[in-house]
Parts: structure tokens; sequence; C-alpha cells
């Protein structure tokens, strides 16, 4: 039906305005008085137009707002369903919308880069290092020789410097390849990036400031260009400033960029800079493209290799935007993953919920329909509710996405991927809400088409097929959800019962980095140090103090190829690498403060610390590995072709490192009174907080160093924050999980409650013909169970597939594990039995005598 | 069915249209004849009305040409238009029975 146009009206007026002239005409009247009184008695014709167009909207609205009322009406008679609806709908439009709001930044967003899927990281992968890295004068080979790249670009690790002028500052300094920022596509936001002479060796002293160093430490002034400042007691003249978002390649914090400045000649016995590159892919050319044109490059850097190596050393090159990525794929695709289930329930159950509505009231409507509402008029009836309801969940679901968002966002562990960055994505939640909207027309429409006609009232089955279907399916996804969940959760407490072979009681850990400026000869950092030992005995509520250069769990600053240990007397077997062996530099009460055992020989002491003799200690996985048939004390080590011997005076037990989850082979240097390094930890057995311990090494380094920066920490609180990140998986995902099992036996629940009450003639006529209350409960859970076993058997099949996904982020767990999945399936069914008993139970008690009358 | 003058003239187009189906100056003729110009209202009424049942469904409308070469918009009923009808007709004649019984009551 076609809402008549302007023209269709002026034309229908017009025919009446001229039938009423000519009938005046005939009745006598002068054609001019006609006319007149034809518009006389017609009354005012632009107002009566109006009225007849209006006539059409008027109705319009005049509908919505009847059916509106009506369905606010209903909904206010009936509060809970409607209410349930509105919760289901809104859990699961804000968690997918938090949650894809967060992954999108880290899995789907490219880099802040112009023609970002252009760039790559190369180099070459070694036990040495996890990701890829090359040394210089291999890159200074390949740089010019390559193919496949338009531009390179080279940078060294951040290190700390010190901006040694009124008012000192602790920064972060990058030395970086003139061609970085070109590579990148990123232009200086003031100033010019460096020059050719400014990135050769000895080329003078310049920097590149980052955005928030302009704005915090010299105020956004424009004069900063051409400015000298004073890093680590070196003039340095500033020639740019960058742009606001700018971001390293490597992700890394840093306030100044310095020209990395490597030598294009290298001398063989010169130090070798250790280097992470980068490169900007030539148009058209893809990744195993450029892997193969640089192959002949990296079959010559082989050479370079000690044969022995060569197996385990690889080309590697990958996009940015994956190595960037890193660890955190497979966690971002788990999260997508289980919020796409929880909004999948959520769905599935937001349908259910409205049959439930419109099944409820087929009596209704089939009553208005025979009385003569058109069919047309019931399913706008229906979709004017569909859409009333999913309105108010939209607005609810955008409120819980903005509260869900503030909250992972408190709660994540730093470092999380772009997590501050995660701002409420528009897209994702239109996306959400549209769907949303759909699926509740889809649900209102479903059962009003098969509403029976209006003289037939009888019920029809086909609706709880269906809602048990749904109802299937929502078990199905519950039963990925919860078994992804057991296996984090069990994944969790394996790896925090881990026992760390130290202990972290009352130990508080002080890292102390004196920075360069003022402390570049070793006599001033020796005085330091010794300056630092004399009084750290005196510490409040001290018992013992050490330093060493690291602690566990954290890794340590260095390690040793483990077959460049040489063992005296012993031919160096032609083997593979072997790994990594790490290195700790340690005073004497290193291992009695940690509680590290002493398993054979002894500690060093303060002789160790000051002859020229050598000594080591050595863990237990290293003894087993080296000495695995005699006594390791007494035995010669050499690390390294040219390193010196050294006596093997004890062994301890192995300590977890990195992350918690590994115990390697590892070994102990002495810390030599005259070696200190400029960098360690000062640890302090104490029953003093850490505040305590921090405010009184300030004071008593007043005197030496006032602008040292410290940080004092409880040991146990770094080894807590390692396991962090995985708490914060598992309780995510957990949550989630228990979310979705909610809502699955939450329709489950509701299923039967629906059944039992269509049934319950049904039922009553069976109790009057002796069936016991037993009997009754059995059917009903009979039913509920067969629906249940279904999903569960679909959920432990698609499980199975999905959960291979969480491989990666499983400690000591296998993904098919039997007992985790047992645990699941069980939870499942024992939550989906409980939700149906109680319909059961009630079917139970139906009185026949009641049940027979009613006219169900 | 309410009593308001709205629904009066609405169940006075239905009924006309009862007759057969006609366009919106021929209802005009057919109520002056039939109720002796009871109904003054002006003409122009008519067709906010007509349109307003359209719109529920109670008439539908069709153009055709008229001899002189004019657009008339032909109405007639619909099955729910004679439904409302027939609902309305009893319950007015119900309604004036009753006044009848009362005003006769003395």
């Amino acid at each position: 039906m076609s809402i008549p146009s302007d023209d269709d009206i002026r034309d229908e007026l017009d025919h009446h305005l001229a039938s009423r002239e000519q009938l005046n005409q005939q009745q006598g009247l002068a054609p001019e008085q006609a006319r007149r009184q034809s518009q006389l008695t017609f009354g005012n014709r632009t107002a009566i137009h109006e009225q007849t167009r209006e006539a059409h909207l008027n109705l319009w609205f005049e509908d919505l707002r009847r059916d509106m009322l009506y369905a606010i009406r209903s909904f206010t008679r009936t509060p809970a369903l409607p209410f349930a609806a509105i919760l289901v709908l809104a859990l699961g439009i804000g968690s997918a919308t938090a949650v894809f709001s967060v992954v999108d930044r880290i899995l789907f967003r490219s880099l802040p880069y112009p023609d970002s899927s252009q760039l790559v990281a190369f180099g070459i992968g070694a036990p040495l290092d996890k990701s890829e890295f090359m040394l210089h004068p291999e890159y200074v080979k390949w740089r010019t020789a390559q193919q496949p790249f338009q531009l390179t670009a080279a940078t060294k690790g951040a290190n700390d410097c010190d901006l040694t002028e009124a008012d000192p500052q602790r920064l972060r300094c990058v030395p970086v390849e003139r061609t970085l920022l070109p590579m990148l596509g990123i232009q200086p936001y003031r100033g010019t990036n460096f020059t050719p002479t400014q990135d050769t060796p000895n080329g003078p002293r310049v920097a590149i400031i980052s955005h928030a160093l302009w704005v915090t430490r010299y105020g956004s002034s424009e004069s900063i260009i051409g400015r000298t400042i004073v890093i680590d007691g070196n003039a340095t003249e500033v020639i740019g400033v960058l742009p606001p978002v700018f971001e390293m390649p490597t992700l890394q914090k840093f306030d100044i960029l310095t020209p990395l400045q490597i030598p294009t000649a290298s001398s063989p016995n010169g130090p070798q800079f250790f280097l992470r590159t980068f490169a900007r892919l030539k148009p058209n050319v893809t990744l195993s493209q450029a892997s193969q044109s640089l192959t002949p490059l990296f079959k010559e850097s082989l050479n370079t290799v000690p044969p022995s190596f060569r197996k385990e050393v690889s080309l590697r090159i990958t996009s940015l935007q994956d190595r960037q990525i890193g660890d955190s794929r497979s966690a971002s695709w788990l999260l997508l993953a289980a919020v796409g289930a929880v909004f999948l329930i959520a769905c599935a159950n937001l349908a259910n919920l409205l049959i439930a509505r419109t099944a409820a009231r087929e009596r209704e409507l089939s009553i208005r329909l025979s009385i003569g509402a058109s069919r047309f008029h019931i399913l706008r009836q229906i979709l004017t509710e569909s859409l009333l309801l999913s309105s108010v969940a939209s607005i609810a679901g955008i409120a819980m996405a903005f509260g869900l968002l503030k909250s992972m966002t408190l709660l994540a562990p730093a470092g999380i991927l772009r997590l501050e960055e995660a701002t409420l994505d528009l897209r994702v939640l239109a996306y959400a809400v549209a769907i949303s909207i759909f699926a509740a027309l889809i649900a209102g429409l479903a059962p009003a088409l098969q509403l029976p006609s209006a003289h037939t009232r009888t019920t029809s089955s086909a609706q709880p097929r269906l809602r048990l279907l749904l109802v299937t399916t929502q078990i199905t996804a519950s039963m990925i959800l919860l078994t992804s969940a057991a296996l984090l959760l069990q994944s969790l407490w394996n790896l925090q019962s881990t026992p760390l072979g130290f202990q972290t009681e009352n130990v508080i850990a002080t890292r102390i980095a004196l920075g360069r400026s003022g402390y570049q000869e070793p006599g001033r950092r020796q005085a330091f140090f010794t300056q630092l030992e004399a009084f750290a005995s005196a510490a409040p509520g001290s018992t013992a103090f050490a330093l060493s250069d690291s602690i566990p769990p954290l890794g340590p600053m260095q390690a040793m190829i483990f077959s460049n240990i040489e063992v005296e007397h012993r031919p160096k077997p032609p083997q593979p690498t072997g790994g990594m062996v790490p290195q700790r530099v340690v005073s004497p009460s290193f291992f009695s403060i940690l509680g590290i055992p002493i398993r054979k020989g002894r500690t060093f002491n303060d002789q160790d610390r000051q002859s020229a003799e050598r000594t080591v200690v050595i863990n237990e996985l290293l003894a087993q590995r080296l000495f695995p048939q005699q006594d390791a004390i007494g035995q010669r080590l050499r690390f390294g072709a040219q390193g010196e011997w050294h006596n093997v005076i004890g062994v301890v037990g192995s300590v977890n490192n990195n992350g918690l989850a590994a115990r390697e082979p590892e070994y102990y240097f002495a810390r030599k009174i005259n070696q200190d390094s400029g960098h360690g930890f000062l640890l302090i057995r104490t029953t003093s907080s850490p505040a305590v311990i921090e405010s009184w090494l300030k004071q008593q380094l007043a005197a030496i160093n006032p602008t040292l920066p410290i940080t004092s920490e409880r040991l146990s609180t770094k080894v807590t924050e390692l396991s962090v990140r995985p708490r914060f998986q598992a309780i995510l995902l957990t949550t989630f999980a228990l979310l979705g099992l909610l809502l699955a036996v939450l329709g489950l629940y509701g299923v039967i409650t629906f059944l039992v009450t269509q049934r319950t003639r049904e039922l009553g006529v069976r109790l009057a013909l002796g069936a016991t209350a037993s009997n009754i409960r059995r059917l009903i859970l009979k039913q509920a169970s067969q629906w249940t076993v279904a999903g569960l058997s679909i959920g432990l099949i698609a499980a199975w597939f999905s959960t291979s996904l969480l491989d990666k982020l499983l400690y000591q767990v296998t993904p098919r594990n039997p007992a985790t999945w047992l645990i699941a399936a069980s939870t499942l069914l024992a939550a989906a039995l409980f939700a149906a008993w109680l319909p059961a139970r009630r079917a139970g008690r139906i009185d026949p005598a009641i049940a027979l009358r009613s006219d169900g | 069915m309410s009593t308001s003058p709205q629904a009066a003239l609405d169940l006075v187009i239905l009924k006309t249209l009862d007759r057969g189906p006609n366009h919106g100056f021929g209802i005009t003729l057919h109520i002056e004849q039939a109720s002796g110009n009871m109904l003054k209202v002006e003409e122009g009424s008519l067709y906010p009305a007509l349109h307003r049942l359209e719109r529920t469904e109670l008439v539908t409308a069709d153009w055709t040409k008229t001899e002189n070469g004019r657009r008339a918009r032909i109405y007639s009923l619909t099955p729910a238009g004679r439904k409302r009808l027939r609902e309305a007709e009893q319950s007015w004649s119900q309604l004036s029975t009753g006044v009848a019984k009362v005003l006769s009551f003395s």
C-alpha cells in the first residue's frame, strides 16, 4: 500500500471541486458563483490537503506509538523475561565489543607507518637471542649487496643515558642508523633527520628527541632545534623532534635517538655491534622472494660462524607486524574466539527467550488475528517489541563495553601490547549492535510467521524443537569455553605451584645502575660499590646482604654457548651448540640470602674475590651435563677458547629463570672487588618494608651520588609479576566461560520449564493413570539430558580441534589432557542437569486434578 | 467502536460504500441525500477521514478516469471494513434501542 503523493491528493480534491461546481451550474448558478459556492462548501482547501496527507503520517506514528506502548505495557507486566533478554544481549554486546577493541589493535590494525605492510624485520636466527639480529660487519656487507629492499636500517638496544644539565634526568637513548626514519616513512616533527656525515664513526654528537621529552622538558619550545644539551657529560646538538605518535619498530621505550655511527670497514678483532635490522620491501616483493634473494648473502655470512653452530643458525625475515605481535598472537586469537562463543551463546539465548515469549502469547495473538487484526499488524507489533528490546539492550551493552574495557585496562599487567591505546571501537560496536538487532528480529519473526491461522488454535510443536536446537548450540559453545578455561587454570596452577628453587621471603632487591656520567673509569665504579658494601650491612632490620649482576627469575645479563665451555684435559667434542648457559656474577652471600642450597663444595669467600686465581660455582644441571660420571669439584673449566681456566669450587641447586617456566644449566662467578660493571642488584634480607629500605638507601647514597635513581622492591613481588600475564589470561577466559555456562544453563532451564508448562495436562493424565512423581521427573530429565549430551558431544569434538590454539599458552599441560576435559564436561553436565532438575521436580508435583481442569 | 463524531463519520462512509464503490464526491452526495442534510460538515473533511480508513485497511482506493478526462479516486470496502461495519451497526442499534427505551420509559 503506497502513501498517496501531493499530486494524488490535489487531483482527488480537484475532482470533488470540479464535480460540485458542475452540479452548481446545473442547478442554475452563474459560472463564477458556482465556483465560489463549491469552494465555500468545501472548506479550507489547504488545511484539508494537509489533514489528508497527515492521515497517513499520523497513523504511522500513531501505530508506532501504540505498538510501543503496548510493548512497554506487556514488558512491564512480565518483566522477568524482557529483563533477562536485555541482560543477555547487553552482556554479549558489551564483552564482544570490549574484547574486540583490544585485540583489533594487536591483530588487525596496520602499524603507524605509511605502507606498513612493506616493513620487515630480518637477520640471523640463533640460540643467542629469540629475535633475529645481525652483527655489524655482516650487516654492512648485506646493506650494500641486498636486492629485495628499498632501504634497510639498523638500531642498537636502548641504554640508560643521563641528561647532565641542571636538574639531571635519567633517560633512554637509542642509537639508530640515519635510514631508520626514511625507511619507516616518518618525517621529523621539527628539524631534520641525521645526515650521512653525522652518522659516521666519530661524527658530531647530535640527537633527535622524542615528542614527549620536547613537551615535558623543553615546554614545546621552537628554539630547541640547534640547542646544545648535555648527555652523559657530552655537549650534544638537538637537530630534530619526532612526531607525537612515533614508535620504534622494536616497540622499546626511548627519549633520545642518536646516530648509530657503525664503522663501514670492520677490523677483524674490533668489537662487533649487536644490531636489530629492519627494512622496507620493494613494491610487489614478497617475503619468500626476499628470503630467496638474501640466501646467497646469508650463506656467505655463515662462513664466519664456527662450523659446529651452523646447523642452529638460520636466515629469518618476518613482517614487522608479526615480529611485534609475537607472543600476543595466540592469546589474542584465544580471547577473540572466546568472546565470539559468548556472543553466539548470547544471541542463541536471546532468540530462545523471544521465541518463548511469542509461544507463550500464541493464544493472545491468535485471538487478535481472529477478531480482525491483520497478520501484518501482528508482525509489526512483534517487530516493534524485538526492536525495543534490542535497542535498550544495545544501550546497556555500550555502557557495559565501556566498563569492561576500563576494568580490563586496569586489571591487565603492564606490557600487554597496545592495551593502553585501546579505545572503544565504534565500527565493532555498530557491528555487534547490528547483529544483535538482526538476531532479535529473526527470533521475533520466526515464530510469528508460523503462527496458526485464525481458525486453528493448536499449539505448534516445531518451536520446542527449534528452541532445543538453540540450547544445544549454547551447550556446544560452553563446552569449548569451559575446556579452554580449565586448561588455562590448570596451567596457571602448575605455574604457581612450581618450586622456584630459591626463597623470596623478606628479601628486598634494589636495582642500581650507575649510568655513564661520572663513572667512566672502573676506579670510580669500584669505589662506589665498596662504599655501598660498607654500609649495606647496616640497613634497618637487615640480617644479610649480597650484590649480584642479575637475580632470578629474571634472565641473567650474560650467557655462554654450551659447547664453548671447555673442560680441562677433555677434547672439545664436535657437537651442536647445546643452547645458552646463563652466567651470573655474585657476591659470597648470594646463595644463602636466596636460600639456594650448596650441594657440594663451598661458596665464594673473600679470598676468591681478591685473589688472581679464578673460581666458578656451577649449578646441578650444568654439573650433570658436564660431569655425569665424575665429581665436579676440583675440575677446571674454560669459558671460550681465549678464556682463563676456572676452578670449580661448588655445585649449587638450580633455580627457575625466565618466566618461571624453566630451569637451566647455569654458572656463577665471584663478584670481584675490582671488576664492577656499574650495574647490579643489592639484595638485602630484612624485616623492613621496601619503602623503608629505599629511603634509607637514598639517605646513605646522598653523600656519594644524590641523583642516582633507585627503586626497591620485594623479590616476591618481582616473582609474582611474572605470572601476572598467564593469570590475566586465565581470569579473562574463565569469566567468559562462566558467563557462557550461566547463559547456556539459563537457556536450558527456560526451555525445560516451558516444556513442562506446555505438557501440564499430559503430565496430569500420566499422574492420574498411576505414574509416580519420580517417573515424571525421569521423563523430563531424560529429555533434557538428551539435548545436553548432544551439545556436549559436539562441543567435545569442536574443542578437540580448537584447543590446539592454546598450545603456546599452556605450561606443563597438554591441550588434550583427559583430566581437564573430564572436569569441564562434568561441570557442564552437572550444571545442565541441575537446571533441568528444578522444572522436573515441579513437574513431579503437578496435581492431576488441577492439571486436567487447566486448559493448557 | 466509539461514538465520537469522527467514528460516526467513519460509520456513515463505510455504510455508503457498502452499497458499492464510489468516489469522494459521490459519497458526499449520498450522505447529503440520505441524512437529509443532517450531517452538516464541511465537504472537504470527508477526505482525511477517507484516507484514514484507507490507512487502516477498512477501505481500498483505485484511480479511474472520468468521462471529462479527470482522475477520480474510487473507494471500496475491504472484508475488514465490512466486518467493522457489521460490528458498528450492531453496537449502534443496541445503543439506539437502549436510548429509545430510556426515552420512552416514563
